[in-house]
């Protein structure tokens, strides 16, 4: 049976480089120089590919992501069935090995392993493991920890079902002056990782640090502290074809390594919270404009069709969907465009996942435990049209490309989550199949000895072999 | 049974044969090449205002280019199939550099690196910081086909002796072309199988190189627009004066 994965480009690295011998064999029995025909074929053929492709080339590329979540930069796109979740997984004491993991679930019901656990990598001690991304040519994933800003790369792309820590970044901080790398963004050829904190402070002022995909530090940009800006950061959302770049905000080191219970009755750690958020230009790196976005607006998302040209994302703390959108006078704004469920209950928007037409948005909200559907359609009034609890907790919600598939894992942070029999820690997989979710499978992170699950990213098999040998990470 | 005379004209028949179709596929593959390249309209002209609502590029100069990673070692071939290091082709001016296969059909892929580069070339031709300091390079990672011969057919075909030169380079294998894509984190592999012989997927990728052989920036298919290029190779010119 024909697996139906779709790579928007072939992705190169699964198995082995194409031996020698099966090189050699297409050649075999050819002289060394083309005949008459074929050359002239080729030649004909060159010159009519490209009079065809002429006609239809553009050279800016729609905008696109995986997961409907990653970078626009990142090729390969699994417009299919995916094949394994790779889950970022704190460790906690007494639960397994207690480090924290990189865990892999094979995802596809073809699979006579779906729905296992059939891979794990402990990285050593625990370090509040969070997000995770990919480099542009999705060979490898960058994964962060924010207590100790250690970040590990894994390689992906040789084996999906089974990646390799390649290289652990342990000097983040020495040499950036930040803490807590949060998300991971590509670029072409470079990795810019989002900070939350400072090592002089450890509040929320922080900055992007910009590295090369073999892990080489090669920039640093601070956040804005000027003309309104907080300099708190949290997620990255570019839009190549705007050259605009937006950042939002969330709290520093001090806030997320705090207790829940503790952090909400201190009123002054209250107050360290994001309320910016920041267009950039993006080949300058320098801001262009702050926009007040009170409550710590999270995660962005900018709408995955080509000409539409907005970009969403929940604020925490005040639970409200924000807008950033072009005014009838062309001018980038933010603006509130609903709330999320009842925002007097605080039930803390953590996480959103975008459709890949931005009709629909799912939202998840941690402290009530449910996922909620908004129709997006038109995106200036968002419409809640569904919603489930998965859990006693939720926080990060991935859907497919198709949508037909959504994934939830439930810690929020180590200190965050919910305490006694509320503290569920899961992996759930449901079908999606336009008005309810189903149930495909859970695991029990407890019970299997693993630990708190939250970010998660799709890969599947290659379907050629790459004629680029890996990286080398320990060169530089 | 021949004469040595007989012989000598048959071998000599034989070659005139050999040249004729020499000659044939060439003209083939040159015609194919002209052909495209006359009909090539690059969709975005140089200069051109940004889309509404897009940033504008900042002024050349006015930005800082991370250096990347620097150019790998390697040996490469030019049409007079003498191998040389890379880097004699990727230093001392600002270099584009792309990688391409001569039968390569994706419209998103070779194609339009391609005519990134004409459009490229010819603002950068009439700009007097651009001129005489910038070259282009299109490096195949097809050895197989794209040999030396053919190497000089794309020369000839995109022109010589012009102010930006664009140089066709290749390899004697895979031996030598896999160092030179590993440097580059250049992902292609060989999908085996098609009529013409092997195709290749491959990821779009332009690099902008700096004259000391560093990667300055790299164009991906979202990110491959000619003024933005331009205004890059602007910047580095400007560092070289302000460096001087």
């Amino acid at each position: 049976m024909q697996k139906q994965v779709v790579l928007d480009v072939v992705v190169l690295h699964a198995g082995p480089r194409l031996p020698k011998s099966q090189v050699n064999k297409n050649q075999a029995g050819r002289s060394s120089q083309p005949t008459t025909e074929e050359t002239m074929h080729r030649g004909l053929l060159l010159g009519g590919t490209l009079l065809a492709l002429s006609f239809g080339a553009g050279l800016i590329a729609p905008l696109k992501a995986d997961e409907t979540c990653n970078s626009p930069y990142i090729t390969a796109l699994i417009k299919g069935q995916e094949q394994f979740l790779h889950v970022w997984t704190l460790g906690v004491p007494g639960i397994g090995d207690g480090s924290d993991k990189l865990v892999t679930i094979d995802v596809d019901p073809a699979s006579p392993h779906y729905a296992q656990v059939i891979d794990t990598i402990s990285v050593g001690g625990r370090g509040e493991a969070h997000h995770m991304g990919f480099t542009d040519d999705r060979k490898y994933l960058w994964a962060g920890r924010l207590d100790d800003s250690k970040i590990f790369i894994f390689d992906v792309g040789t084996d999906p079902a089974h990646p390799k820590l390649v290289k652990t970044i342990d000097d983040f901080s020495q040499k950036t002056g930040l803490v807590g790398p949060h998300t991971f963004y590509a670029l072409p050829g470079r990795m810019a990782v989002q900070a939350l904190s400072n090592t002089k402070t450890h509040d929320g002022v922080t900055g992007i640090a910009v590295y090369s995909n073999d892990g080489t530090l090669l920039s640093v940009h601070p956040m804005p502290t000027t003309d309104g800006g907080d300099g708190y950061g949290y997620d990255i959302g570019i839009n190549p074809a705007k050259n605009a770049m937006l950042t939002s905000s969330f709290t520093g080191w001090t806030n997320y390594m705090m207790d829940f219970g503790q952090l909400v009755k201190d009123q002054q750690a209250m107050q360290h919270f994001g309320r910016t958020m920041v267009m950039w230009n993006l080949k300058s790196m320098t801001p262009e404009k702050i926009f007040a976005v009170p409550g710590s607006p999270l995660e962005i998302r900018w709408s995955l069709v080509p000409g539409e040209d907005w970009a969403v994302t929940a604020t925490a703390l005040t639970s409200q969907l924000w807008l950033i959108k072009r005014n009838a006078q062309g001018e980038w704004e933010a603006k509130d465009v609903g709330p999320i469920g009842d925002p007097k209950q605080v039930p803390l928007p953590v996480d959103i996942s975008i459709s890949a037409d931005a009709k629909h948005l799912w939202v998840d909200t941690f402290l009530d435990g449910k996922t909620r559907l908004f129709d997006l359609t038109d995106p200036e009034h968002p419409r809640q049209v569904y919603e489930k609890v998965i859990g006693s907790q939720v926080n990060m919600v991935s859907e497919s490309w198709d949508g037909k598939r959504v994934y939830f894992t439930s810690s929020l942070l180590a200190n965050w989550d919910k305490k006694g029999t509320a503290n569920e820690q899961f992996l759930k997989a449901y079908d999606w199949d336009g008005h309810e979710l189903h149930e495909r499978f859970a695991i029990d992170f407890y019970k299997a000895g693993l630990g708190r699950p939250h970010h998660m990213k799709f890969t599947a098999r290659a379907q050629a072999a790459t004629l680029t040998p890996p990286l080398q990470f320990s060169a530089r | 049974m021949r004469t040595a005379r007989e012989g000598r004209e048959a071998k000599t028949s034989q070659g005139a044969k050999r040249g004729r179709k020499r000659s044939a596929r060439r003209m083939a593959l040159l015609g194919g090449v002209l052909l495209a390249a006359a009909s090539f309209v690059s969709p975005l002209q140089a200069g051109a205002p940004l889309p509404n609502g897009a940033y504008p590029l900042p002024p050349p100069g006015t930005y800082h280019l991370d250096r990347i990673f620097a150019v790998p070692r390697g040996l490469v071939v030019g049409p007079s199939a003498i191998p040389h290091f890379l880097w004699r082709d990727t230093t001392g001016k600002i270099t584009l550099l792309t990688f391409f296969y001569g039968m390569c059909r994706d419209p998103t892929g070779c194609p339009a690196a391609w005519s990134a580069f004409q459009a490229v070339r010819e603002t950068a031709e009439k700009d007097p910081l651009l001129a005489g300091r910038t070259r282009l390079v299109s490096l195949s990672f097809d050895p197989r086909h794209d040999r030396p011969s053919e190497m000089a057919l794309f020369m000839a075909s995109v022109g010589k002796d012009r102010r930006v030169p664009w140089l066709f380079l290749t390899t004697y294998g895979d031996f030598f072309l896999a160092p030179i894509l590993r440097g580059f984190d250049e992902v292609v592999a060989r999908v085996p199988g098609s009529l013409e012989g092997d195709a290749f997927a491959h990821l779009l990728r332009i690099y902008l190189i700096d004259r000391d052989g560093y990667v300055r920036e790299i164009y991906s298919a979202a990110t491959l627009d000619v003024p933005t290029i331009l205004n890059d190779m602007r910047t580095l010119a400007l560092e070289e004066r302000h460096d001087a």
